[in-house]
């Protein structure tokens, strides 16, 4: 990746890591922090990182292990409460994004937040940002059928809390 | 739920959210296909399930990012790919501090260096064979000095003879031809060398 698809990558990256970040730690300024050395840790090694997906799905993971370590610190286990996620407001939606519904992405980011950080993780990777599940697996540091089978759960959990929310299709 | 009506071995209603993820994820086959659709069309409790689920993956696909923030951004451009040295960024900072902009840098301009070296060239060059000239001359200039100091030991060695008729001898029979051949008195600058001997 030369100087020139790294500052294409950072640009068309950049929500996607703070958006991440922002959900899975339920606070925006560890998740500037999370997608700044993100981002800085891609040039150190983009000699090995294609640019596109390449670039994304590294981004992701770099991200994610950032988030967990910050997560770990917190209270040993890779969960986390009720963050800060109501407060992404539509205003601060990336344009090519903001055709989603506010109260349907507002209920379903209270939805996401109530989930345990793994389900959330696994939610957001795969649904939100399409990683394939072979790349989910390796974000999340499991076998193939285990990231299927904690997706699975992940889905019908947050249904459960769209439900208790009184969202309906 | 009549799983056997259905086409379900056991929990109909489990199987059919099996397959739903199956179809979610893009990897259901036609047989399995019709099954579902076969079970959800007669439980109401599997096909609620299948309109929140198919609901909240829309949802979760058009999810909307955050802006990172500009500074964060900015930061990020600077230890990388911006990255300059700490001189240089110190300088700039001042200089915006100051509402300045930076100096324009000096543009060598190819012609001009191209001009300054062939005039150099030339001029070594020209040195050069002038110092060749000036040694080739200094080199004539040497050769005749000896030969006139040929001439000169001749003429002292007739002066130490005694008499006149000696003299008269020498003149006549010695000092004429050796100033005839002293190459000095004969076009002796341009002639070669070696014809002389």
């Amino acid at each position: 990746m030369n100087d020139d698809a790294f500052r294409s990558a950072v640009l068309e990256h950049k929500d996607r890591v703070f958006g991440y970040a922002a959900r899975l730690l339920g606070d925006r300024e560890e998740a500037k922090d999370v997608a700044q050395e993100a981002l800085t840790r891609m040039w150190e090694r983009r000699e090995a990182i294609e640019g596109g997906d390449g670039a994304r799905f590294w981004l992701l993971r770099a991200a994610h292990n950032l988030c967990v370590d910050r997560l770990r610190r917190r209270g040993a286990r890779f969960e986390v409460g009720d963050g800060a996620l109501d407060e992404i407001e539509a205003g601060d939606c990336a344009p090519d994004r903001a055709a989603c519904g506010r109260e349907t992405a507002a209920a379903i980011e209270r939805a996401l937040a109530g989930l345990p950080a793994r389900d959330r993780a696994a939610l957001l990777l795969r649904e939100a940002h399409g990683l394939s599940y072979d790349e989910l697996a390796a974000t999340l540091g499991v076998p193939l059928g285990t990231a299927k089978a904690l997706l699975h759960r992940a889905r019908e959990k947050a249904q459960r809390a769209l439900l208790a929310a009184g969202v309906r299709p | 739920m009549n799983a056997a009506r259905d086409g379900f071995a056991g929990d109909g209603c489990g199987a059919a959210r099996g397959l739903l993820h199956a179809l979610w994820d893009g990897e259901i086959g036609d047989a399995d296909r019709r099954a579902l659709d076969a079970h959800l069309a007669r439980c109401a409790e599997c096909r609620a399930f299948a309109e929140r689920g198919g609901a909240l993956l829309a949802g979760l696909a058009a999810l909307p990012d955050p802006a990172l923030p500009d500074d964060a951004l900015a930061a990020v451009f600077a230890a990388t790919v911006d990255r300059r040295r700490p001189e240089e960024a110190r300088d700039s900072a001042a200089r915006e501090r100051r509402g300045m902009r930076a100096p324009a840098r000096r543009r060598v301009r190819p012609r001009i260096v191209l001009a300054f070296a062939s005039c150099a060239a030339a001029l070594v060059v020209a040195l050069v064979a002038a110092d060749g000239r000036r040694a080739a001359e200094r080199e004539r200039i040497r050769r005749a000095e000896a030969d006139a100091n040929i001439v000169f030991a001749i003429a002292r060695g007739a002066l130490a003879r005694s008499g006149a008729a000696a003299l008269d001898d020498a003149v006549g029979r010695g000092i004429a031809p050796a100033l005839r051949a002293a190459p000095i008195l004969n076009s002796a600058v341009d002639a070669p060398r070696g014809r002389r001997n």
